[in-house]
């Protein structure tokens, strides 16, 4: 065979080998998607990163005046500024008349009784408006929302739903797209977690659907309804923006508080050696 | 010819992958073979992909060191210090034994006795492994000699788990261990297994691994090539900080900025030197995760504390990949009753307020 | 006699040679001889780690209720093998063999659960002192 030909054939071929675990990979794009997101090879949001909240629905989820924290010799450290809440469509979580008295009891309580202050799991979807950033590991299998608080994970399930084997803190996600809305549906809890330090809170029956939309390559507008006959007249949501960490090194840090509450939780049975 | 040349070579390109020849089982492998025709999973972005769950009970019946069983070798005999691996009759005879073993909590339940076999994991299979130990560096498998820092700081550490003839008081949550105080299991001994919740799942998505444990929640995120700049030495975590590179297939991580006061391995496991073992923020620790198969990957891990250690370790364990492992929430501060439960008990027995009793 | 067989068996393992592995001190909460068996209803059931718990009232010769707490083992791994809360639903009567609390208080380490008609529940106990088995 001539020699150019040869050369030619080999080139070609050499370049088919190569391009052949391309064309696999490279799926059929739909038309007209919106840009400026990044995605992931298989057309979906991407949402990998360090993200955090910026309001103060950890203190509140309902419109709140600057106030008086509970321990007073935390002076100013433990005070509360106001904030404007979460709610969509009302300042106020639609409770069941007979359930209030359990707010106003949390409430009055809670220096002691809110899980967060004995460093207990946050719960969904209080995790979420902590103030300390949270990653989220996207595989494009399963998914990790990993919390810098308490170093709370949760495993997203996507693929077929897996039903909640036991009642837990944070719940359990089964995780599916529409569109471009990473929706997570968590059930499952334990009904132990507060939704805030006000005292505001839901029962073992609740479920929460979660809404994730990328708005920019930045911020994620995070929506999450919550559901729960036993303490609310009706379902009830709550929306802000996530925003990504932009430091140049921004990474996480585990929050791991537990040894920071013993002396708190244990300290009166100490015995000096 | 030369046409049939380069038609093989196309040939063989395109067909590069069911060429590969198995990789037979040896003691490099763990006795565990690679099949022909076996490609190594991509993530879409290109990465080898090592993701998974891995229940670490998988390896629960190794001991820590070689001959540790006070002179009794696996396998029955005089143990041989240097002797890595059971021959192929005797790890044939304790997969008898095992698979003839009845089913443990089947048992239990018949007999009334729950015991401690399901803390030790009972309902995940602790299947019998032919390496002799997990440590093969120093060659004769023990753990390293302390340093006299090593011992000073140890004998000071305090914990639920009883080493033999001890005799525990408690009187401040300061006299348990980091495990008890469900803070975390520490580095290395988090990748090591324990006597139950042994998942570890394997997430990656571009320019980071994340490694999730069932025990305690806990997490190292594994930041690849420069993509993060090391953590500052004043900011020390209970798993350290840790970056990872490529090589080949093979991810290489290295650990340091680990936080004193766990443990560095867990005494209540088989075949540990029964004492407690201090880390110092000097302790570097280097990984390697090669995944050699679908369903297995081999995992070595050096540790080196020259503060705390006469010399280095080195371990190496296969893994089992098992996606069917139900890896569940493991909340273990929000009910933790034992620091209260036993400082009260270990109190009242120190005041003379509790007759009879074993010690 | 159940409950003897028990201690001797916890006896006996306790003489055994030297453990091979630090053990959960059970003697640090429970005492071995301190036999308890008990029959009453299932108030509660709490799948929590590290220990699950299980609230049985007992009813005492005066007419007075009595609550006990058995500790069980860890809700994981009972969970992955087929134990759930819903397997012993609230006022399910039991029979439970365990060993009481050094201080006395109505606490046990729960070794066994049967049900009145003999089918047993294991739970996973708290561990004893004995050496752990040798493989």
């Amino acid at each position: 065979m001539p020699g150019s030909l040869n050369r030619l054939l080999w080139l070609g071929s050499a370049a088919f080998a190569l391009a052949l675990p391309m064309l696999a990979q490279t799926p059929a794009r739909p038309a007209a998607r919106p840009a400026g997101i990044p995605r992931m090879s298989d057309g979906k949001p991407n949402l990998n990163g360090l993200w955090q909240s910026m309001n103060a629905a950890n203190w509140d989820v309902e419109d709140h005046s600057a106030q008086a924290g509970a321990v007073v010799a935390a002076g100013a450290w433990g005070a509360e500024p106001a904030g404007f809440g979460i709610i969509d469509g009302s300042s106020t979580i639609p409770y069941r008349p007979e359930v209030l008295i359990q707010r106003e009891q949390n409430f009055r309580n809670r220096a002691k009784q809110d899980p967060e202050v004995k460093c207990y799991l946050p719960g969904i979807p209080r995790a979420n408006y902590m103030p300390y950033p949270f990653e989220i590991v996207e595989t494009g299998g399963d998914m990790l929302f990993t919390y810098s608080y308490d170093s709370a994970g949760r495993v997203i399930r996507m693929g077929k739903p897996r039903p909640a084997e036991l009642d837990t803190w944070m719940g359990t996600s089964n995780g599916h797209w529409e569109g471009d809305t990473l929706v997570i549906d968590v059930t499952g809890f334990n009904g132990r977690a507060w939704l805030d330090r006000h005292g505001n809170f839901a029962s073992d029956s609740l479920h929460v659907v979660e809404r994730y939309t990328m708005l920019d390559a930045n911020t994620i507008n995070y929506e999450a309804t919550l559901d729960d006959p036993d303490t609310y007249t009706k379902p009830w949501k709550i929306s802000f923006p996530l925003y990504r960490h932009r430091e140049k090194n921004a990474r996480l840090t585990l929050f791991q508080c537990v040894e920071f509450v013993e002396e708190f939780m244990y300290g009166d049975l100490t015995r000096k050696k | 010819m030369r046409r049939l040349t380069i038609c093989g070579l196309v040939f063989a390109t395109l067909a590069g992958a069911q060429s590969r020849p198995a990789i037979p089982p040896s003691e490099k492998n763990f006795f565990i073979g690679t099949p022909a025709g076996w490609v190594h999973p991509k993530t879409p972005w290109g990465d080898p992909d090592i993701q998974g769950v891995y229940p670490e009970s998988f390896v629960g019946s190794v001991p820590m060191q070689r001959c540790a069983g006070g002179g009794r070798g696996r396998g029955g005999g005089v143990c041989d210090p240097h002797k890595e691996f059971l021959t192929e009759a005797e790890y044939k005879a304790a997969q008898e034994r095992y698979a003839k073993a009845p089913n443990q909590f089947d048992q239990a339940k018949e007999q009334g006795q729950a015991g401690r076999e399901f803390l030790r994991g009972v309902t995940d299979p602790e299947p019998p492994q032919r390496q002799t130990s997990f440590i093969f560096d120093p060659p004769d498998g023990k753990f390293p000699e302390l340093t006299p820092e090593g011992k000073r700081v140890g004998a000071k550490m305090g914990s639920s788990w009883a080493m033999n003839g001890e005799h525990l008081v408690f009187n401040s949550y300061e006299d348990f261990d980091v495990k008890d105080r469900c803070i975390t299991h520490g580095m290395p001994a988090t990748m090591f297994p324990f006597h139950y919740n042994n998942g570890i799942r394997i997430f990656q998505s571009p320019g980071q691994v994340v490694i999730f444990f069932e025990m305690i929640h806990d997490v190292r995120i594994i930041s690849l090539g420069d993509s993060v700049a090391p953590l500052p030495r004043a900011v020390k975590e209970w798993l350290g900080t840790s970056r990872g590179h490529w090589e080949g297939n093979t991810l290489v991580v290295e650990t340091a900025n680990v936080k004193p006061g766990a443990m560095m391995i867990n005494s209540a496991m088989p075949g540990t030197p029964q004492i407690h073992v201090p880390t110092s923020d000097q302790m570097k620790i280097t990984e390697r995760f090669t995944r050699i198969s679908d369903d297995y990957l081999i995992f070595e891990i050096k540790t080196e504390d020259p503060v705390m250690l006469t010399h280095s370790w080195t371990a190496r364990f296969p893994w089992h990949r098992d996606m069917n492992y139900k890896l569940l929430e493991y909340a273990c501060h929000e009910d933790n009753r034992m620091v209260r439960d036993w400082i009260t008990v270990s109190q009242a027995e120190q005041d003379g307020k509790i007759t009879g009793g074993r010690k | 006699m159940k409950t003897f067989a028990l201690i001797s068996a916890a006896a006996g393992l306790l003489a055994a040679a030297l453990p091979l592995a630090a053990h959960h001190a059970f003697a640090a909460e429970f005492d071995s001889n301190k036999p308890v068996k008990l029959r009453g209803t299932v108030v509660k059931v709490e799948m929590v780690n590290p220990h699950s718990w299980i609230h049985i009232g007992v009813k005492n010769a005066d007419g007075t209720t009595t609550e006990w707490l058995v500790e069980g083992g860890s809700p994981n791994a009972l969970v992955r093998h087929g134990f759930t809360k819903g397997s012993l639903p609230k006022g399910t009567e039991v029979i439970f063999e365990g060993f009481q609390a050094k201080d006395g208080s109505n606490r046990a380490n729960g070794r066994d659960i049967s049900l009145p008609d003999g089918t047993k529940l294991s739970l996973g106990s708290s561990g004893d002192a004995a050496p752990p088995e040798k493989k």
